[in-house]
Protein backbone atom coordinates (compact mmCIF):
# COMPACT_ATOMS: atom_id res chain seq x y z
CA UNK A 1 0.00 0.00 0.00
CA UNK A 2 1.12 3.47 -1.11
CA UNK A 3 1.98 5.73 2.04
CA UNK A 4 -0.22 8.47 2.68
CA UNK A 5 0.80 12.13 2.25
CA UNK A 6 -1.80 15.55 2.46
CA UNK A 7 -0.99 15.81 -1.46
CA UNK A 8 -2.58 12.63 -2.26
CA UNK A 9 -5.21 12.13 0.12
CA UNK A 10 -6.16 15.60 -0.83
CA UNK A 11 -6.21 15.34 -4.45
CA UNK A 12 -7.87 11.93 -4.29
CA UNK A 13 -10.42 13.12 -2.10
CA UNK A 14 -11.33 16.40 -3.98
CA UNK A 15 -11.86 15.42 -7.23
CA UNK A 16 -14.27 12.29 -5.73
CA UNK A 17 -15.86 15.28 -3.10
CA UNK A 18 -16.36 17.15 -6.34
CA UNK A 19 -18.41 14.61 -8.19
CA UNK A 20 -20.46 13.75 -5.05
CA UNK A 21 -20.92 17.15 -4.12
CA UNK A 22 -22.77 17.52 -7.94
CA UNK A 23 -24.80 14.65 -7.11
CA UNK A 24 -25.67 15.77 -3.60
CA UNK A 25 -26.80 18.84 -5.36
CA UNK A 26 -29.66 16.91 -7.18
CA UNK A 27 -30.55 15.71 -4.11
CA UNK A 28 -31.14 19.27 -3.26
CA UNK A 29 -32.35 20.37 -6.50
CA UNK A 30 -35.04 17.64 -5.92
CA UNK A 31 -35.92 19.30 -2.31
CA UNK A 32 -36.31 23.10 -3.42
CA UNK A 33 -38.49 21.55 -6.44
CA UNK A 34 -40.71 19.84 -3.99
CA UNK A 35 -40.69 22.62 -1.11
CA UNK A 36 -44.04 23.12 -1.65
CA UNK A 37 -45.04 19.41 -1.06
CA UNK A 38 -42.23 19.53 1.73
CA UNK A 39 -43.90 22.64 3.16
CA UNK A 40 -47.60 20.79 2.88
CA UNK A 41 -46.82 17.53 4.44
CA UNK A 42 -45.64 18.07 7.98
CA UNK A 43 -42.44 15.80 8.64
CA UNK A 44 -41.89 14.68 5.41
CA UNK A 45 -38.91 16.65 5.59
CA UNK A 46 -37.25 15.40 9.03
CA UNK A 47 -37.46 11.65 7.25
CA UNK A 48 -34.96 12.41 4.79
CA UNK A 49 -31.52 12.76 6.97
CA UNK A 50 -32.37 9.58 8.40
CA UNK A 51 -33.18 7.97 5.10
CA UNK A 52 -30.59 8.61 3.36
CA UNK A 53 -28.02 8.34 6.36
CA UNK A 54 -28.95 4.71 6.59
CA UNK A 55 -28.93 4.21 3.04
CA UNK A 56 -25.16 5.56 2.90
CA UNK A 57 -24.05 3.74 6.13
CA UNK A 58 -24.78 0.51 4.77
CA UNK A 59 -23.03 1.31 1.86
CA UNK A 60 -19.86 2.78 3.48
CA UNK A 61 -20.06 -0.32 5.28
CA UNK A 62 -19.80 -2.68 2.77
CA UNK A 63 -17.71 -0.36 1.03
CA UNK A 64 -15.28 -0.44 4.17
CA UNK A 65 -14.90 -4.02 4.52
CA UNK A 66 -14.43 -4.97 0.59
CA UNK A 67 -11.63 -2.20 1.19
CA UNK A 68 -9.98 -3.77 3.99
CA UNK A 69 -10.43 -7.51 2.11
CA UNK A 70 -9.10 -6.02 -1.49
CA UNK A 71 -6.24 -4.45 0.53
CA UNK A 72 -5.20 -7.18 2.43
CA UNK A 73 -6.01 -10.61 -0.34
CA UNK A 74 -6.40 -8.40 -3.92
CA UNK A 75 -9.17 -9.05 -6.43
CA UNK A 76 -9.24 -12.34 -5.84
CA UNK A 77 -9.82 -12.47 -2.33
CA UNK A 78 -12.01 -9.74 -2.33
CA UNK A 79 -14.46 -11.94 -5.07
CA UNK A 80 -14.63 -14.90 -2.32
CA UNK A 81 -15.41 -12.32 0.69
CA UNK A 82 -18.07 -10.40 -2.17
CA UNK A 83 -20.89 -13.35 -1.88
CA UNK A 84 -20.79 -13.14 2.05
CA UNK A 85 -20.50 -9.32 2.25
CA UNK A 86 -23.68 -8.26 0.04
CA UNK A 87 -25.22 -10.77 2.24
CA UNK A 88 -24.37 -9.37 5.67
CA UNK A 89 -25.25 -5.92 4.25
CA UNK A 90 -28.66 -6.93 2.57
CA UNK A 91 -29.74 -8.16 6.01
CA UNK A 92 -28.24 -5.25 8.05
CA UNK A 93 -30.38 -2.71 5.84
CA UNK A 94 -33.59 -4.73 5.60
CA UNK A 95 -33.45 -5.18 9.33
CA UNK A 96 -32.71 -2.02 10.35
CA UNK A 97 -34.94 0.03 8.04
CA UNK A 98 -38.12 -2.27 9.20
CA UNK A 99 -36.89 -1.61 13.20
CA UNK A 100 -36.79 2.52 12.54
CA UNK A 101 -40.19 1.82 10.29
CA UNK A 102 -41.65 -0.16 13.72
CA UNK A 103 -40.37 2.90 15.95
CA UNK A 104 -42.17 4.97 13.84
CA UNK A 105 -45.23 3.93 14.36
CA UNK A 106 -44.54 4.40 17.87
CA UNK A 107 -44.22 7.87 17.39
CA UNK A 108 -47.48 8.53 17.18
CA UNK A 109 -48.19 11.48 19.29
CA UNK A 110 -45.16 13.22 17.30
CA UNK A 111 -46.88 12.55 13.91
CA UNK A 112 -44.55 10.24 12.55
CA UNK A 113 -46.67 7.44 12.61
CA UNK A 114 -48.66 7.98 9.01
CA UNK A 115 -45.05 8.31 7.14
CA UNK A 116 -43.76 4.79 8.72
CA UNK A 117 -45.08 2.81 5.59
CA UNK A 118 -43.38 5.37 2.98
CA UNK A 119 -40.19 5.45 4.83
CA UNK A 120 -39.67 1.44 5.29
CA UNK A 121 -41.23 1.39 1.28
CA UNK A 122 -38.16 4.25 0.60
CA UNK A 123 -35.88 2.29 2.76
CA UNK A 124 -35.85 -1.20 1.23
CA UNK A 125 -35.33 0.56 -2.14
CA UNK A 126 -32.53 2.01 -0.57
CA UNK A 127 -30.89 -0.70 0.61
CA UNK A 128 -30.98 -2.70 -2.68
CA UNK A 129 -29.35 0.42 -4.51
CA UNK A 130 -26.79 1.10 -1.96
CA UNK A 131 -25.46 -2.48 -1.20
CA UNK A 132 -24.99 -3.57 -4.85
CA UNK A 133 -23.95 -0.15 -6.00
CA UNK A 134 -21.15 -0.07 -2.98
CA UNK A 135 -19.34 -3.35 -3.50
CA UNK A 136 -19.30 -2.92 -7.05
CA UNK A 137 -17.43 1.11 -6.41
CA UNK A 138 -14.35 -1.01 -4.63
CA UNK A 139 -13.59 -3.30 -6.95
CA UNK A 140 -14.08 -0.43 -9.60
CA UNK A 141 -11.80 1.87 -7.83
CA UNK A 142 -9.45 -0.83 -6.66
CA UNK A 143 -8.82 -1.99 -10.22
CA UNK A 144 -8.01 1.74 -11.15
CA UNK A 145 -5.02 1.96 -8.39
CA UNK A 146 -7.64 4.00 -6.72
CA UNK A 147 -7.91 3.91 -2.47
CA UNK A 148 -11.43 2.16 -2.09
CA UNK A 149 -11.27 3.71 1.33
CA UNK A 150 -11.33 7.36 -0.49
CA UNK A 151 -13.65 6.70 -3.30
CA UNK A 152 -16.60 4.07 -2.09
CA UNK A 153 -17.93 5.79 0.89
CA UNK A 154 -17.86 9.46 -0.96
CA UNK A 155 -19.86 8.15 -3.76
CA UNK A 156 -22.42 5.90 -1.98
CA UNK A 157 -23.36 8.74 0.14
CA UNK A 158 -24.03 11.22 -2.47
CA UNK A 159 -25.71 8.52 -4.10
CA UNK A 160 -27.80 8.00 -1.68
CA UNK A 161 -29.14 11.37 -0.94
CA UNK A 162 -30.23 11.50 -4.47
CA UNK A 163 -32.18 7.77 -4.40
CA UNK A 164 -33.12 8.55 -0.79
CA UNK A 165 -34.97 11.85 -1.38
CA UNK A 166 -36.39 10.79 -5.24
CA UNK A 167 -37.56 7.02 -3.49
CA UNK A 168 -39.30 9.11 -0.35
CA UNK A 169 -41.53 11.72 -2.51
CA UNK A 170 -42.09 8.89 -4.82
CA UNK A 171 -43.68 6.40 -1.77
CA UNK A 172 -44.95 9.83 -0.43
CA UNK A 173 -46.77 9.93 -3.99
CA UNK A 174 -47.54 6.37 -4.38
CA UNK A 175 -49.63 6.26 -0.76
CA UNK A 176 -51.66 9.25 -1.29
CA UNK A 177 -49.66 11.82 0.66
CA UNK B 1 -20.70 -17.15 17.09
CA UNK B 2 -20.08 -17.50 13.46
CA UNK B 3 -18.61 -14.48 11.29
CA UNK B 4 -22.12 -13.24 9.36
CA UNK B 5 -23.83 -13.10 13.15
CA UNK B 6 -20.88 -11.22 14.42
CA UNK B 7 -21.28 -8.50 11.27
CA UNK B 8 -24.84 -7.67 12.28
CA UNK B 9 -24.63 -8.18 15.95
CA UNK B 10 -21.63 -5.16 15.85
CA UNK B 11 -23.57 -3.45 12.38
CA UNK B 12 -27.38 -3.40 13.28
CA UNK B 13 -27.67 -1.64 16.47
CA UNK B 14 -25.30 0.72 15.45
CA UNK B 15 -27.34 1.49 12.34
CA UNK B 16 -30.66 1.28 14.34
CA UNK B 17 -29.42 3.77 17.10
CA UNK B 18 -27.63 5.93 14.33
CA UNK B 19 -30.61 6.59 12.68
CA UNK B 20 -32.73 7.26 15.54
CA UNK B 21 -30.14 9.75 16.57
CA UNK B 22 -30.92 11.24 12.96
CA UNK B 23 -34.48 11.96 13.48
CA UNK B 24 -32.73 14.55 15.57
CA UNK B 25 -31.15 16.15 12.64
CA UNK B 26 -34.21 15.46 11.19
CA UNK B 27 -35.85 17.58 13.61
CA UNK B 28 -33.32 20.56 13.15
CA UNK B 29 -34.17 20.21 9.41
CA UNK B 30 -38.39 20.36 9.97
CA UNK B 31 -37.56 23.62 12.36
CA UNK B 32 -35.84 25.52 9.80
CA UNK B 33 -38.61 24.53 7.13
CA UNK B 34 -39.56 28.10 7.12
CA UNK B 35 -36.03 29.77 6.41
CA UNK B 36 -36.01 27.92 3.61
CA UNK B 37 -38.39 30.34 2.09
CA UNK B 38 -36.80 33.36 3.33
CA UNK B 39 -33.82 32.32 2.11
CA UNK B 40 -33.86 31.06 -1.06
CA UNK B 41 -31.34 28.63 -2.43
CA UNK B 42 -30.44 27.12 1.86
CA UNK B 43 -32.10 24.13 1.05
CA UNK B 44 -30.52 23.47 -2.83
CA UNK B 45 -26.96 23.44 -0.48
CA UNK B 46 -28.17 21.40 2.60
CA UNK B 47 -27.65 17.67 0.87
CA UNK B 48 -24.16 18.43 -0.37
CA UNK B 49 -22.83 20.54 2.64
CA UNK B 50 -24.39 18.13 4.96
CA UNK B 51 -22.62 14.63 2.92
CA UNK B 52 -19.54 16.51 2.33
CA UNK B 53 -18.82 16.86 6.22
CA UNK B 54 -19.92 12.92 6.33
CA UNK B 55 -17.81 11.71 3.39
CA UNK B 56 -14.74 13.66 5.08
CA UNK B 57 -15.44 12.11 8.43
CA UNK B 58 -16.26 8.47 7.06
CA UNK B 59 -13.55 8.36 4.29
CA UNK B 60 -11.09 9.50 7.55
CA UNK B 61 -13.30 6.68 9.76
CA UNK B 62 -12.51 4.46 6.72
CA UNK B 63 -8.13 5.00 6.13
CA UNK B 64 -7.57 4.91 10.17
CA UNK B 65 -9.59 1.85 9.87
CA UNK B 66 -7.41 -0.09 7.64
CA UNK B 67 -4.25 1.78 8.85
CA UNK B 68 -5.20 0.50 12.23
CA UNK B 69 -5.75 -3.52 10.35
CA UNK B 70 -2.01 -3.02 8.42
CA UNK B 71 -0.59 -1.34 11.98
CA UNK B 72 0.69 1.76 10.01
CA UNK B 73 -1.48 4.16 13.08
CA UNK B 74 -0.77 2.61 15.81
CA UNK B 75 -3.84 2.27 18.43
CA UNK B 76 -2.56 5.15 20.58
CA UNK B 77 -3.83 8.53 20.87
CA UNK B 78 -0.55 10.19 19.61
CA UNK B 79 0.57 12.55 17.26
CA UNK B 80 2.29 10.08 14.57
CA UNK B 81 3.00 11.34 10.89
CA UNK B 82 0.55 8.83 9.56
CA UNK B 83 -1.97 10.24 12.18
CA UNK B 84 -1.35 14.41 11.51
CA UNK B 85 -1.45 13.60 7.75
CA UNK B 86 -4.93 12.30 8.11
CA UNK B 87 -5.99 14.70 10.07
CA UNK B 88 -4.58 17.75 8.07
CA UNK B 89 -5.61 16.28 5.10
CA UNK B 90 -9.63 16.11 6.16
CA UNK B 91 -9.22 19.46 7.36
CA UNK B 92 -7.95 21.60 4.49
CA UNK B 93 -10.67 19.30 2.78
CA UNK B 94 -13.66 20.16 4.83
CA UNK B 95 -12.93 24.42 3.34
CA UNK B 96 -12.07 23.44 -0.08
CA UNK B 97 -15.00 21.51 -0.43
CA UNK B 98 -17.70 23.71 1.25
CA UNK B 99 -16.48 26.81 -0.79
CA UNK B 100 -16.46 24.17 -4.34
CA UNK B 101 -20.27 23.69 -2.89
CA UNK B 102 -21.25 27.16 -2.28
CA UNK B 103 -19.85 27.98 -6.11
CA UNK B 104 -21.52 24.74 -7.14
CA UNK B 105 -25.12 25.78 -5.74
CA UNK B 106 -24.69 29.53 -7.26
CA UNK B 107 -24.92 28.16 -10.27
CA UNK B 108 -27.63 26.00 -10.02
CA UNK B 109 -29.80 28.45 -8.62
CA UNK B 110 -28.94 30.37 -11.01
CA UNK B 111 -30.14 27.54 -13.69
CA UNK B 112 -32.92 27.16 -11.53
CA UNK B 113 -33.80 31.14 -12.10
CA UNK B 114 -34.50 30.84 -7.89
CA UNK B 115 -35.21 34.73 -6.58
CA UNK B 116 -33.86 36.41 -4.08
CA UNK B 117 -30.61 34.71 -3.10
CA UNK B 118 -27.92 35.77 -1.16
CA UNK B 119 -24.75 34.75 -1.72
CA UNK B 120 -22.87 36.56 0.53
CA UNK B 121 -25.20 35.00 3.10
CA UNK B 122 -25.01 31.53 1.38
CA UNK B 123 -21.19 31.75 1.25
CA UNK B 124 -20.85 32.70 5.23
CA UNK B 125 -23.30 29.46 5.97
CA UNK B 126 -21.29 27.05 3.91
CA UNK B 127 -18.00 28.22 5.19
CA UNK B 128 -18.84 28.62 9.35
CA UNK B 129 -20.22 25.73 9.00
CA UNK B 130 -17.41 23.95 7.69
CA UNK B 131 -14.79 25.21 10.15
CA UNK B 132 -17.22 24.47 13.10
CA UNK B 133 -17.99 20.83 11.91
CA UNK B 134 -14.73 20.35 10.55
CA UNK B 135 -12.94 20.82 13.56
CA UNK B 136 -15.35 18.58 15.63
CA UNK B 137 -15.80 15.70 13.40
CA UNK B 138 -12.10 14.96 12.63
CA UNK B 139 -11.36 14.88 16.32
CA UNK B 140 -14.15 13.09 17.34
CA UNK B 141 -13.47 10.24 13.76
CA UNK B 142 -9.95 10.12 15.40
CA UNK B 143 -11.27 9.01 18.68
CA UNK B 144 -13.42 6.88 17.85
CA UNK B 145 -11.64 4.79 15.38
CA UNK B 146 -8.63 4.45 17.86
CA UNK B 147 -10.89 3.74 21.08
CA UNK B 148 -13.30 1.17 18.62
CA UNK B 149 -9.70 -0.73 17.78
CA UNK B 150 -8.30 -0.83 21.36
CA UNK B 151 -12.29 -2.09 22.47
CA UNK B 152 -11.53 -5.02 19.68
CA UNK B 153 -14.72 -3.25 17.57
CA UNK B 154 -13.97 -3.81 13.68
CA UNK B 155 -13.83 0.08 12.97
CA UNK B 156 -14.81 -0.48 9.58
CA UNK B 157 -18.34 -1.72 10.86
CA UNK B 158 -18.51 1.14 13.88
CA UNK B 159 -16.78 4.67 12.59
CA UNK B 160 -18.99 4.94 9.24
CA UNK B 161 -22.07 5.25 10.60
CA UNK B 162 -21.65 6.74 13.78
CA UNK B 163 -19.50 9.21 12.01
CA UNK B 164 -22.18 10.01 9.32
CA UNK B 165 -24.72 10.66 12.08
CA UNK B 166 -22.28 12.55 13.87
CA UNK B 167 -21.13 14.53 11.14
CA UNK B 168 -24.87 15.51 10.02
CA UNK B 169 -25.86 16.36 14.08
CA UNK B 170 -22.66 18.80 14.03
CA UNK B 171 -23.78 19.82 10.37
CA UNK B 172 -26.93 21.18 11.07
CA UNK B 173 -26.01 22.57 14.37
CA UNK B 174 -23.66 24.24 12.57
CA UNK B 175 -25.92 25.61 9.82
CA UNK B 176 -28.43 26.39 12.26
CA UNK B 177 -26.09 28.34 14.48
CA UNK B 178 -24.80 30.46 10.99
CA UNK B 179 -28.48 31.66 9.47
CA UNK B 180 -29.16 32.21 13.64
CA UNK B 181 -25.79 34.86 13.89
CA UNK B 182 -26.42 36.01 10.25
Amino acid sequence: MKPYTVGRIVLECYFILLIAAVFSLLAGFLLQGNLERIMRISLLVALVPPLNNLGGSIGCIVGSRMGTVLHLSGEKGGRKQLGFNLSAGLTSGILSFLLVGMVLLFLRPLGFSSLAPAFVLAGLLQTAFSVFVSAWLAFISFREGLDPDNVVAPLITSFCDVTGVASLLLAARLLGL
Amino acid sequence: MNAAGKILRQTVPVLFLCTLFELFAGGILESMKEKFVLLPGLLVMIPPLVDLRGNIGSALASRLGTALHLGIVKPKLAMTRALKTNILSSLILSVLGSITVWLLSCFLCLLMDLQGVSLLCLLFIATFSAVVSGILITFTTVLLSIISYRRGWDPDNITGPVMTTLGDIFTFFSILLAVVIW
